[in-house]
Order: C-alpha cells, then sequence, then structure tokens
C-alpha cells in the first residue's frame, strides 16, 4: 500500500509527460492545411450578415432611410462573442443592430429574427407572434423550415447546408436574392 | 483531529491564495475571439467551410421522457464535489453512503447495504461503466473519470432498460467528458487537504485547425484517510478496543484521451483505486494495514456519428469497443492462532458493438433503432489463501463463464399536437446466460403551455444476475446458482415542470415502483450461502420537489425534496436502510464584486434502520462550505472547502461482510460504520 503512494508521483509525473508529448505536434497536417475550418456559430453569424444583404424588405418596414435593421435573438443565446462581430455592421445606408431577447423578449418589430434551438418546444408561439410581419426567421433548430421558419441552417457532416421555405417568405412579404436561392434547398 | 503540521499546510494555501485574490485585478473573461474575415466570404467560400466544434444543440430536458437533472462543470466547482457519488446526492431522492471501502447510491428509498449500485446504470459518453462480474458502478474515487474531467452529469431517474438494457432499473446515469472545445487549452490543477490528502490533476484541450478536437487529462490522488475511526459494537482489546487506526488510506490513478475528427470519435479512460479497509471485512485481522481492494476499469472505444440522410435528420451512430476490469481485495484474517492471507481477485474482459439509426420521416415523428452485442469473453474469479499454507477456495479460469448478450431496441416519438407528444420504446435482449427479457416503455407528454410540462410514464426496466452472483462457490461460505432469473421493476410516475422565468425551473414527480424477483442471498441447509431471486415484491411510493435557480447577476442556488414509503409487500417490513426523507440545498453567492464564489450547502438524511445492527440510524444533517474563485491574474483560480463543517457524527448501515467474531461466544457482532468528519481541502490551479 505505501509502495503504492510512493509510486504514485512518479506515475503521475509520467503520465503528465505522456499526455504533454501528445500535445507537441499542434500543427495541422499538411495534407489538411488548405481546408478552411471555423467554429458553428461564427459561420452561421457570417451567413447572418449574408441573409441581411440579400434580403429585400418592404419600404414600409422601416421608419425612414437610415433606420437601423434590427436582428433579434430569441432564447439562449449560443453565439457568445461572435455576434458581435456583425454587430453595426453597415449596410448601403443601414446598419445592423443586434438585440437579444432572451426567452421572454417580444419579438416584434425585428426585421430578422434568430430563434435559438432551445426554443424548440415554444417555436409555433413564436411564429404566431410575427404571423404576417415582414421578419425573416431563421434557425438552426431540426425541421425549422418545414414548420414555418424561414431559413433554415442546418449542418450536415460537417458543412453548413441551408433549407428555405419559400411560401413562408411570401406570406411575410420578404424577397430574397437569386444567389442566395440558388445555393439553398427550397422547401415548401 | 488536525496535526499541527497538515494546519501549516492549509493555511499557507489559504494564505496564498488569498492574497491573490485580494490583490489582483478582476480578471477579463477569456473572449471568444470572432473571425472578421469571415463576414467578408462568399456563400460558396461559407459553404465550403467546415465545422469542427459539436453543435451546442441545448440539452432540452423538458422533452425527456422522464424526470432529469443535469448538474454542470460550475456547479462542481462551486460546491467543490469530490466524487461523483458526492455530486449526485444533492439531486432529489439520492443519498450517499460509504462503507470506508466503496460508496454506495441510494434512490427513492432502495438503499440496500451491500448493493454495489447494481441497480444503476452509469455510462460514461454513453458507454456503459458497470463492470461486467458484479455489475457494480463505482460512486467514489474508482469511478473511472475524474471528477475534474467531467462536463456535465445528466441523471435521468426512473427505469432505461427499454433503451440501455440492464441494470437501468433506478435511474440511467450519463457522465459527459471534458472535450478539446470545452477545454481550449491546459489546466495544473493541485490539491492538498488535512489526512495528508494530496492530488495532482493535469489536462489540455485543443481543436486543430483540420477538425481534430483531443482532450485528455491525468491524475493522482493519495489520502491518509481517517487517522483513527471508533467502532463501539467492537469495543474489547481482541479488535484493538473498537479502534481502527491509520487504516483508512486510498490512492487513485486515472487518465482519460477523446478524440473526435469528422463524426469519428475515440475514448479512452483508465483508472486504477487503492483502498485500505478499515472494517476488515469478513471477520478480518482488525486494525491491519494490509486489509485493502484494488479496483483497476479500462475503457477504450471507437465511435462514429454521422448525418446520412439529411432531409429526414437521419442519423447514424456507431460504436466500438473492449473494456477491462479487475478487482483484487487482500482479507487478511486469524484462524487457530495463524495469520493468514486471503486474496480475491476477479478478472473481466469484453469487447461490443452497438449500432444506432435517428431518423424524422415526418415533422412530428421521430424513430430510433438500434442493435448491440456485447462478448463477456473473460469472467475469471478467483479466491484463495496465500500464506502460510496456499489453499484454494475458488478458481472459474476453467469453467468457461463467458457469455454473450445481444439486443435490438425501437423507440418512437409522435407529436399528436403542439402540446402532446406519446413516446414509446421497446427493448428486447437475449443472454446466453438466462434468455430473454423485453422492456417496454411508454410516455404521454403535455404541454399546456410555454413553460408548463407534464409527463405520465411507465416503464419496466431488468438487472441480469451477474457473474458474481452466478459463479461464486468457494466451497466454504457461498455456493454460486446458475438458475437465476433477472430481477425486474415496474413504473408509473407523473412528472410536472415549470420554468417560472428563464433562471428559474421547479421539478415535481410523484412515483410508484414495484420490485420482483429481487436477487438476494439464502442460506441453504449445508450452511452455505446462495443468490436466490428471494424477495418478495417490494413497493416504493413516493414524491420528489426540486428547484433551481441560475441568475445572471452570478447566484445560484438549488433545493430538493423526497420522501418515500419502501415496504417489502411479502413481510410487510420497511426497507432496510431506506430514509423516508431526505434533502439538500445549496446557495452559491457572487463575493468580493464577483471575483468569489461562497457556497454553503447542507444535506438531510432522515432516519433508516440498519439492518446490520438493528438500531435506528438518527438523522444526518453534514454541512459544506465551499470557497471557489473564479479567474484570478488571468489564468489562477483556486478554491477552499470544508466538508461536514460542524464534525457531525453520522453513521451508515453495513452489509454483512462487515462483521467480527465475538472471542468469548463466537457469535458474529455487526456494526454499523461512522462517516467521515470534518475534512479540508483546497485547490489552485494555473490554467495556460
Amino acid at each position: 500500500m505505501q509502495n503504492l503512494v510512493n509510486k504514485l508521483v512518479p506515475a503521475t509525473c509520467l503520465t503528465a509527460l505522456l499526455l504533454l508529448s501528445l500535445m507537441g505536434p499542434a500543427t495541422a497536417p499538411t495534407a489538411m492545411a488548405t481546408e478552411r475550418v471555423s467554429d458553428e456559430y461564427q459561420v452561421q453569424a457570417a451567413y447572418i450578415l449574408n441573409f441581411v444583404r440579400f434580403t429585400t424588405w418592404p419600404t414600409s418596414s422601416f421608419r425612414d432611410e437610415d433606420q437601423d435593421i434590427i436582428l433579434g435573438i430569441q432564447g439562449e443565446d449560443f453565439f457568445g462573442a461572435t455576434l458581435d462581430a456583425i454587430d453595426g455592421e453597415a449596410i448601403k445606408n443601414r446598419r445592423l443592430q443586434i438585440i437579444r431577447l432572451g426567452k421572454t423578449g417580444n419579438p416584434q418589430g425585428c426585421h430578422l429574427l434568430y430563434i435559438s434551438n432551445s426554443e424548440q418546444r415554444y417555436l409555433q408561439q413564436i411564429l404566431a407572434a410575427i404571423e404576417g410581419k415582414p421578419t425573416l426567421t431563421i434557425s438552426d433548430m431540426d425541421n425549422f423550415a418545414a414548420q414555418g421558419g424561414m431559413i433554415q441552417i442546418k449542418k450536415i457532416n460537417d458543412k453548413i447546408k441551408l433549407f428555405i421555405n419559400t411560401t413562408a417568405l411570401n406570406r411575410a412579404g420578404l424577397k430574397l436574392r437569386a444567389n442566395l436561392l440558388n445555393i439553398a434547398t427550397l422547401v415548401n | 483531529m488536525l496535526k499541527p503540521q497538515q494546519a501549516i499546510h492549509i493555511l499557507a494555501a489559504a494564505i496564498t491564495t488569498f492574497s491573490v485574490l485580494t490583490l489582483s485585478p478582476i480578471a477579463h473573461a477569456k473572449q471568444n475571439k470572432p473571425d472578421h474575415e469571415l463576414t467578408e466570404l462568399s456563400l460558396e467560400e461559407l459553404a465550403d467551410i467546415t465545422i469542427v466544434t459539436a453543435a451546442k444543440k441545448e440539452q432540452r430536458i423538458s422533452q425527456a421522457a422522464a424526470a432529469a437533472t443535469v448538474i454542470d462543470r460550475e456547479q462542481i466547482r462551486r460546491y467543490g464535489y469530490r466524487t461523483l457519488g458526492e455530486a449526485l446526492s444533492r439531486t432529489s431522492g439520492m443519498t450517499y453512503q460509504s462503507d470506508r471501502n466503496y460508496t454506495y447510491l441510494g434512490v427513492r428509498g432502495f438503499s440496500l447495504p451491500g448493493d454495489y449500485n447494481t441497480r444503476i446504470l452509469v455510462l460514461v459518453d454513453g458507454h456503459r461503466s458497470n463492470n461486467a462480474l458484479y455489475d457494480q458502478a463505482n460512486m467514489d474515487e474508482g469511478f473511472p473519470v475524474d471528477i475534474e474531467s467531467i462536463e456535465r452529469i445528466e441523471i435521468v431517474k426512473g427505469p432505461g432498460s427499454a433503451m440501455w438494457g440492464s441494470n437501468a432499473l433506478f435511474a440511467v446515469i450519463n457522465i459527459i467528458t471534458r472535450k478539446g472545445s470545452d477545454i481550449n487549452g491546459g489546466r495544473l490543477l493541485m490539491e492538498v487537504g488535512n489526512r495528508q490528502h494530496r492530488k495532482g490533476y493535469l489536462e489540455y484541450g485543443k481543436t486543430f485547425a483540420n477538425g481534430l478536437t483531443l482532450a485528455g487529462a491525468a491524475s493522482g490522488l493519495a489520502d491518509d484517510g481517517e487517522e483513527s475511526i471508533y467502532f463501539p459494537e467492537i469495543d474489547q482489546p481482541a479488535f484493538h478496543n473498537g479502534m481502527a487506526e491509520n487504516v483508512d488510506a486510498e490512492t487513485a490513478r486515472k487518465g482519460y484521451l477523446n478524440l473526435s475528427y469528422k463524426g469519428l470519435g475515440l475514448l479512452f479512460a483508465h483508472s486504477s483505486r487503492d483502498k485500505t479497509v478499515p472494517t476488515a471485512a469478513w471477520d478480518g485481522a482488525f486494525n491491519d494495514p494490509a486489509n485493502y481492494t484494488s479496483d483497476k476499469y479500462t475503457i477504450l472505444e471507437v465511435n462514429l456519428d454521422k448525418d446520412i440522410d439529411p432531409s429526414h435528420n437521419g442519423r447514424l451512430f456507431a460504436r466500438l469497443y473492449h473494456d477491462w476490469f479487475n478487482y483484487y481485495g487482500d482479507y487478511p484474517y486469524y484462524f487457530g492462532g495463524a495469520y493468514i492471507t486471503n486474496k480475491d481477485n476477479g478478472n473481466s474482459k469484453q469487447w461490443g458493438g452497438e449500432i444506432r439509426y435517428t431518423v424524422t420521416p415526418s415533422t412530428d415523428f421521430t424513430l430510433t433503432t438500434g442493435l448491440e452485442y456485447v462478448d463477456i469473453y473473460e469472467a475469471i474469479q478467483q479466491n484463495y489463501d496465500a500464506a502460510p499454507n496456499y489453499w484454494l477456495n475458488l478458481d472459474t479460469s476453467n469453467d468457461n463463464n463467458d457469455y454473450n448478450t445481444r439486443a435490438a431496441y425501437l423507440q418512437g416519438e409522435y407529436a399528436l399536437s403542439t402540446s402532446l407528444r406519446v413516446l414509446g420504446g421497446v427493448r428486447y435482449d437475449r443472454y446466453s446466460t438466462f434468455g430473454e427479457q423485453l422492456s417496454p416503455r411508454a410516455a404521454l407528454l403535455y404541454s399546456p403551455n410555454l413553460s408548463t410540462t407534464f409527463k405520465f410514464l411507465y416503464g419496466e426496466a431488468f438487472r441480469a444476475p451477474n457473474d458474481y452472483e452466478r459463479n461464486y462457490a468457494d466451497g466454504f461460505a457461498m455456493t454460486g446458482n446458475s438458475d437465476l432469473k433477472p430481477e425486474t421493476i415496474r413504473t408509473w410516475e407523473i412528472v410536472g415542470e415549470k420554468n417560472f422565468n428563464r433562471h428559474t425551473r421547479l421539478t415535481t414527480s410523484l412515483f410508484r415502483f414495484e420490485l420482483n424477483d429481487l436477487i438476494g442471498q439464502e442460506t441453504l441447509a449445508n450452511g452455505l450461502l446462495q443468490f436466490q431471486n428471494n424477495s418478495g415484491k417490494t413497493r416504493s411510493d413516493g414524491g420528489e420537489i426540486q428547484i433551481q435557480t441560475s441568475l445572471d447577476n452570478g447566484y445560484r442556488a438549488y433545493a430538493s425534496l423526497a420522501y418515500n414509503q419502501a415496504k417489502n409487500l411479502a413481510t410487510d417490513t420497511d426497507l432496510d436502510n431506506s430514509a423516508s426523507f431526505q434533502a439538500a440545498t445549496g446557495i452559491s453567492v457572487p463575493i468580493w464584486n464577483g471575483r468569489a464564489y461562497l457556497s454553503p450547502e447542507i444535506r438531510y438524511l432522515g432516519q433508516r434502520t440498519s439492518s446490520a445492527t438493528g438500531k435506528t440510524l438518527a438523522v444526518a444533517t453534514p454541512i459544506n462550505l465551499s470557497l471557489t474563485s473564479g479567474k484570478l491574474l488571468n489564468n489562477i483560480d483556486f478554491s477552499l472547502n470544508i466538508y461536514n463543517l460542524f464534525d457531525q457524527e453520522n453513521r451508515a448501515s453495513g452489509a454483512g461482510e462487515h462483521y467480527h467474531s465475538d472471542p468469548a461466544t463466537s457469535q458474529a457482532i455487526y456494526f454499523d460504520i461512522p462517516q467521515s468528519g470534518r475534512t479540508f481541502r483546497s485547490q489552485l490551479a494555473y490554467h495556460f
């Protein structure tokens, strides 16, 4: 027993060394180096910015020429600081303004609404709250587009794919540019 | 209690950490740096980017078809939980007690002394950890993964065999290890405490540019244990007047490695734990440090997680694994004046595979189906006297006790409307030992509004007789029983869940379970003990309430309360060692402008009857106090913990092996087991 205690310290050191040696080659194998990789939510944020660029809202949804475009985040915010990268971004003469609504905030008045996958259960209630309003709805929750959401962001085998519900878009009076529709799978 | 030398150590650690705390400015939280470049990319370029982190989908507890709870890393840290058992027992309806060799988790009033947690299934990242020989799930330092390597503990109470097979009678507990993306760097942790407690822990995790994520840790622990433990029942000169001195030591070494690359994963975990047994079980040589047990677990798994039918959320999961388990115990005893060293040994090796497919054919329908195969190709138990004369009592190495199990399962979930969902599942198991077992479950989930869910649940579960119960036959004390059938349970439960706001969550539950064919020991006409399906129907009715809150300003609190009435219906007696009331509450308060947290916690374990001594064991209310800092100087944090602050006396009922023969009458004297007194611990961690 006491032997074991004595062995403990060297054994720990040895395993620590082994672990450290594992960490050694901290660079990627060169064959893979050309591939671009990134965090899922960073990429989602970049997509959202593109959605803003390629969406046309009815003029009536803005007070004036310079009013901010408002992006609401409903539910748990999994973006963290990555979302701050696009907050305040200029799109022509407007700026993107991000509002974190949490679980209980009112989504009305948002030009874009990102519904966190934490809100799957409440999806119908959230969509009902903005029914008929020109709000572009976005989410990465399962079956979002099929259940009446507009743009579903889905990770399939480590790549991002888009599913767009054109019926929902038309009902809200929103238009997406062709380059966005071209890269997406359309759902009715 | 506390040696001056130890006190100085603790004081020094405290002063260092306090000075670091008070002198340093508030550290800035490590920010997740946004990648500005990404926002400049075209849509086509974005579509080519490979995603590296695991999807951070929220654990949607309200959708689980059971009463589910999560204990996360932050809770473990703030309250300073040292073992899995300590963390779990804050959950409503869960208790833990130690016989100073192993720790025993009680669930919903079922806490039979000597039950090695065999009726709870414990998983490591979904990988079964209950060992193949004894069905044992270690809740102590014997658990294969260090508490520091645990990111999250998911507790699902109720029967889980419809999905997971054997052992999932009362709960399925899934331990989620820390992944590369959880760690993102390294941590070196040093831990000291009284009783010469010391521990070192090193972890490292990283996500590489090619998408490979890596996480790993190694740790070593040593603790002298309590200097003296007094057993009043055996206060006789023959047993050192009931004083067990310096025979409570423990050492443990652990390591794990987690790799994942494009849906391919590797899990490796190894642990080795030695514990001196102060009770000198089986009438052993009392107050002798030679009494000890050793448990070694090794888990090796490769797995694959792949989306294969994206339009229907088709997801394939497959795993292939090999597990090793080794138990070893030294049980010295006196016989006719001679000092004899008895050795007990168990070895098992198994490999297995599982394939699971989940698909959503339509938006309101989800289906999961799976196949599993396990081959326990080595199951050996040995017992012999090593000295002075070799005497073999048991050796099953030539008995071909290997066996296999195959299983198929199907789970479906259908949304009848936005507020009503039904779930059903069934699993078929075929054991080469006893035959077939079917485990069904069904649930109705009703959400009248956004924040409320009611769950109506029914489930059946089983535990297959294990190798120890079937084949341990040493010829003088125990004999085997190859005719054993599985134990079964049926559970009815109503769960209500309410989110008051996004910070506070209330869970209530009313349940009834009925156990049948419970396996217990019986004395045969020839005096030998044998495991039989001998215990009549056991029933427990109870209710639980748990509330948990975590506020934006750093406050966190929880409270849990459980009541149950567990009875053996055949004998109309209360269940052994079953406390009707159990409660726990803790609050974690930010202090020094949020630089640290002070977290007191109190546990309550109601009166229960010791089956060993027939005594009523008093209510136990141990209080723990933790002081935990946030990151100071950007990369240092510390904690100070006091467990059982008021050094309250508390006893647990031991199992039948904890006895000593009275030298005058030769009668067995059973005794209750004092639980740990006041204990100090301090941690200092360096992040890099």
